[in-house]
C-alpha cells in the first residue's frame, strides 16, 4: 500500500515545472505560432539556454492567462490582437504604455504584418468580378465560413460587416480545415491570415480592404516586463528578418511540403546564419519516441484523474447515500458539470488553475465523477436489506460490515461505474493539449492546425487503442474479482 | 433464563407493533411463535439480538438487561436466520458458514473442524460448501443459513420462518435434521412461523400472536388441549 502511494506521488510530481534558468515559449494553435515560437526556442538553445516548449494552447486568452501567470514567458502575437483581444484599447491608445500597466512588454518584432485578409476562390471573384470587399456587397449567395476566433472577436466578422454594410449569412470553421473546405469548393470564401502559406500556392484571391477596416497585425513577442535582458537580447536578433513573403514561403513550407515545423524553422536559422548547425541536434525525435512520451503522459493525466475521481466519488457517494435528497443533489451536481462543453471547462479552469497539467487534471476528475458517484450510489442502493440485516445480526461492526458486506457487493457497480470513467476520461484527455497539458491531443491538435491527417491519426489512433485496451483491462479485473454471476458486463 | 421479555412494548412511527409482551425463554426448550403475518412474531425474535430496540419494558439475556456495549457479545452468543436466508451472494457457501466464526476471531483450524462438523450434520457435501449460494437448491440454502447460524454454538437459536418456501417434502427432511440436532447443537431456541403443524413438529412451547399481543402461552401439549382463547382456538382447529 505505501508503495502505492508513493507511486501516485512520483506520478503527481513527475510533471512540476522548470527550473529557475528554463525559457518557456509558448504559442497558439496555428502554423505560424508554432513555427515562431520553434524558430525562437531552436535560437534560444542555440545560444545555451533550456527551453521548455509549450506549443499549440487554445487561443489568445489562454496564451495571456498563461502569461500573467508567469506559466510561459513568451509567445508570438500581433499588435492588433493585443490592441483588441487583450486590452480592448481603441486604434488610438499606445500599446506600450497600456501593456506596460499591466506588466506585460513586446519585445522585438521579426518584420511582417500578418493583417486579416478576405480570401475568395479564384473563379468565383472572376465570374462575379470581386475584387475588393465592398464588391461583396452585391454578391449575397456566397458562402463564408469564418474562423471562430474571427467570428467572436470585437475586431472580427461582426465589426467587419457593419463597417462594409455586409449582410452575407456566415458560418463558424475550424481555420485549419478552411482551405480544404475552399479547395473543395464548399465554401467561397473566409478569412485568412496574409502569410498564410496556402495563399501563395492555393487558387485563391485577396480582396482588397478598400475601406481601411483591419488593423495592422505585427507580430511580435509578448512576455511579461520582466523578462531577462540577454533573453530579450537573443530575440532581438530576430528582429526584422522575417518579412510576409518569407514567412508566407515558411508557412508553406509547413502546410504544403509537410515539413516537420522543427526543421522549417532550423533550416530558416541556418539560412539566416543566426544559427550555423541549425538542425544538427533537433532532427525532429523519432515519431515512436514522440508517441511513447504522449502515451505515458495521457496515461499519467487519466490516471490521476481517475485516481482521484474513485476516491472522492465513491467517499462521497458514501456519506451521501443514507440521505436520498442528498443524494439526487449530488447527482444533481455532477450532471450538470457533465454537461459543460469539456473544451469549455477546460477554458473555465484558466483563471482558477492556470494551464497545463493541474488544470487538466481538475477537469478530467469532475467529468469522472459522475459515473463513480451514480455506480456508487446505484451499487449501495442495489444491496439487499436482509444481507445487512444478516451482518449486524452476526455481530458486525460497522467497519467489518463495510469490508465483509456492502463494499464486496458494491464492487461490481462500482467496477462498471470505473470502467465508463475511465473510457470517457481517455476520450476527454485528448483535449487536454488544448490546454498545454500534453497528451496524445498533442498532435491532434497540432494536426489539425496544420492540417496534417498523420498527425491527427497519432494522437487519434492510439487514444483509440488506449481506450480498448483499457477496456479490456477492466474486463480482465471483473473477470478475476468478482463471481460471474454479478457481473454487470456479462 | 436465557432470555426475558418483561412488560415490552414496540412502537413503529405511530403505530404499537407489540404490546405489553411478557415471555421468558429457559435453557433446553424450542420456543414457536405462531400467527398470522402482521402479528409481530418477526418484532418480537429481534428483541432479542438487538435488531430492534423496544420503545418500554425490559429484555434480558441470562439475567442481564441488553445493552449496547454488550450487543457484539450477545449477537456472537445468538444464531439467527431468516426465509430469505440472506446468504451473502458474493461468497462461497463454505465461506459464509465461515463468516461468524472469523468475525468472532476464531483461529482458521477450529473453524475448518467447525465447519465439516455441521455441513456433515445438515448433510451439505465438499461440492456444494464450495459453490456459490446461488448455485444451490434451496433446500441446500436453508441448510447451509442454519449452518451458519450454529457456528458459534449459541446459546440461543432465532429462526425467523427458515423453513418456508420449501417444498412439502424438503421441508421434512429440513425438519428431521434439524431435531435430529437437537439434544447437542441446539440449546434454546425461538422459532417464528405461521405453521401450527411445524410448531407441533418442532416446538417445546407455544407463544400464540395476534394483532401484536400474547393471547395465548404455555406448554405444547396444554395450549392444544385447551386454547382458552378464540383466535388460537380456532389455529388450532384449521390444522387439526
Amino acid at each position: 500500500m505505501n508503495r502505492f502511494i508513493i507511486a501516485i506521488l512520483l506520478v503527481l510530481t513527475a510533471h512540476t515545472g522548470h527550473g529557475a534558468d528554463a525559457v518557456t515559449v509558448g504559442s497558439k494553435n496555428f502554423t505560424e505560432s508554432y513555427l515562431l515560437a520553434e524558430i525562437a526556442a531552436q535560437l534560444l538553445e542555440s545560444r545555451g539556454y533550456r527551453v521548455d516548449r509549450k506549443p499549440g494552447l487554445g487561443g489568445t486568452k489562454i496564451c495571456y492567462d498563461a502569461l500573467n501567470r508567469g506559466e510561459i514567458d513568451i509567445y508570438p502575437e500581433y499588435t492588433g490582437t493585443i490592441r483588441s483581444a487583450i486590452l480592448n484599447a481603441g486604434p488610438e491608445a499606445d500599446l506600450d504604455t497600456e501593456l506596460k500597466q499591466i506588466g506585460l512588454q513586446t519585445y522585438s518584432p521579426p518584420g511582417f504584418n500578418n493583417t486579416y485578409v478576405l480570401a475568395i476562390r479564384e473563379t468565383v471573384a472572376q465570374s462575379g468580378n470581386l475584387t475588393s470587399i465592398s464588391d461583396l456587397r452585391r454578391a449575397d449567395r456566397l458562402r463564408v465560413a469564418v474562423s471562430h476566433e474571427f467570428r467572436a472577436r470585437n475586431d472580427g466578422w461582426n465589426a467587419l460587416a457593419a463597417h462594409y454594410g455586409l449582410s452575407l449569412p456566415v458560418r463558424s470553421i475550424e481555420h485549419g480545415l478552411a482551405y480544404k473546405a475552399l479547395t473543395d469548393s464548399s465554401i467561397d470564401i473566409t478569412d485568412a491570415y496574409s502569410t498564410d502559406g496556402e495563399l501563395a500556392r492555393a487558387n485563391l484571391t485577396l480582396l482588397n480592404d478598400d475601406l481601411g477596416f483591419f488593423p495592422r497585425y505585427d507580430a511580435v513577442w509578448l512576455g511579461r516586463d520582466n523578462l531577462p535582458d540577454d533573453v530579450a537580447a537573443v530575440l532581438a536578433l530576430l528582429e526584422g528578418r522575417i518579412d510576409e513573403r518569407r514567412m508566407q514561403s515558411l508557412n508553406a513550407r509547413v502546410v504544403m511540403d509537410k515539413q516537420p515545423i522543427a526543421s522549417v524553422a532550423a533550416s530558416f536559422l541556418r539560412e539566416t546564419g543566426l544559427v550555423e548547425d541549425a538542425g544538427a541536434d533537433t532532427a525532429a525525435s523519432p515519431i515512436i519516441d514522440e508517441l511513447i512520451r504522449n502515451t505515458l503522459r495521457h496515461i499519467q493525466l487519466t490516471l490521476v484523474a481517475l485516481i482521484a475521481a474513485s476516491t472522492i466519488g465513491v467517499m462521497l457517494a458514501m456519506v451521501v447515500q443514507p440521505l436520498p435528497r442528498a443524494s439526487s443533489a449530488l447527482l444533481y451536481i455532477c450532471s450538470l458539470i457533465q454537461t459543460i462543453p469539456s473544451i469549455a471547462l477546460l477554458a473555465l479552469m484558466i483563471p482558477l488553475f492556470g494551464i497545463g497539467w493541474i488544470p487538466a487534471v481538475i477537469a478530467l476528475f469532475l467529468y469522472a465523477l459522475l459515473p463513480v458517484v451514480r455506480a456508487t450510489l446505484t451499487a449501495f442502493n442495489a444491496i439487499e436489506p436482509d444481507h445487512l440485516t444478516v451482518a449486524t445480526a452476526l455481530g458486525m461492526t460497522n467497519s467489518e460490515r463495510r469490508r465483509h458486506v456492502l463494499v464486496p457487493l458494491a464492487m461490481p457497480h462500482i467496477i462498471a461505474g470505473l470502467r465508463v470513467a475511465a473510457v470517457i476520461s481517455i476520450g476527454t484527455a485528448t483535449l487536454a493539449a488544448f490546454i498545454g497539458a500534453g497528451g496524445l491531443g498533442q498532435p491532434i491538435v497540432t494536426g489539425l492546425a496544420l492540417n496534417d491527417t498523420n498527425l491527427i491519426l497519432q494522437g487519434a489512433l492510439p487514444a483509440a487503442a488506449l481506450a480498448v485496451v483499457t477496456d479490456l483491462l477492466f474486463d480482465l479485473a471483473e473477470r478475476r474479482l468478482v463471481p460471474a454471476h454479478l457481473r454487470q458486463n456479462r | 433464563m436465557i432470555a426475558e421479555l418483561q412488560s415490552v412494548c414496540v412502537d413503529i412511527g405511530e403505530r404499537r407493533i407489540l404490546h405489553d409482551i411478557d415471555l421468558a425463554i429457559p435453557e433446553q426448550t424450542i420456543v414457536a411463535a405462531i400467527g398470522a403475518s402482521g402479528s409481530g412474531k418477526s418484532t418480537l425474535l429481534r428483541l432479542l439480538n438487538g435488531l430492534q430496540t423496544a420503545t418500554s419494558g425490559t429484555i434480558l439475556r441470562n439475567g442481564q438487561p441488553l445493552a449496547a456495549e454488550s450487543l457484539r457479545d450477545i449477537r456472537f452468543r445468538t444464531g439467527y436466520a431468516l426465509q430469505q436466508i440472506a446468504l451473502l451472494p458474493h461468497m462461497s457457501v463454505r465461506s459464509n458458514i465461515e463468516l461468524p466464526m472469523k468475525i468472532a476471531g476464531r483461529d482458521p483450524e477450529a473453524i475448518a473442524t467447525r465447519v465439516i462438523a455441521l455441513s456433515q450434520r445438515m448433510q451439505l457435501t465438499e461440492s456444494q460448501l464450495s459453490r456459490y449460494p446461488s448455485e444451490l437448491s434451496g433446500g441446500q440454502q436453508q441448510r447451509a443459513g442454519i449452518c451458519r447460524a450454529l457456528a458459534l454454538a449459541p446459546e440461543l437459536l432465532l429462526l425467523d420462518e427458515a423453513f418456508s418456501g420449501l417444498d412439502a417434502i424438503t421441508r421434512s427432511d429440513t425438519h428431521a435434521q434439524f431435531l435430529g440436532m437437537r439434544n447437542d447443537e441446539i440449546n434454546s431456541c425461538l422459532l417464528v412461523t405461521h405453521d401450527l403443524a411445524e410448531a407441533k413438529r418442532l416446538a417445546d412451547y407455544f407463544v400464540i400472536l395476534s394483532d401484536g399481543r400474547i393471547v395465548r402461552q404455555g406448554r405444547k401439549h396444554e395450549v392444544l388441549a385447551d386454547p382458552q382463547d378464540a383466535y388460537a382456538a380456532r389455529l388450532i382447529e384449521q390444522c387439526l
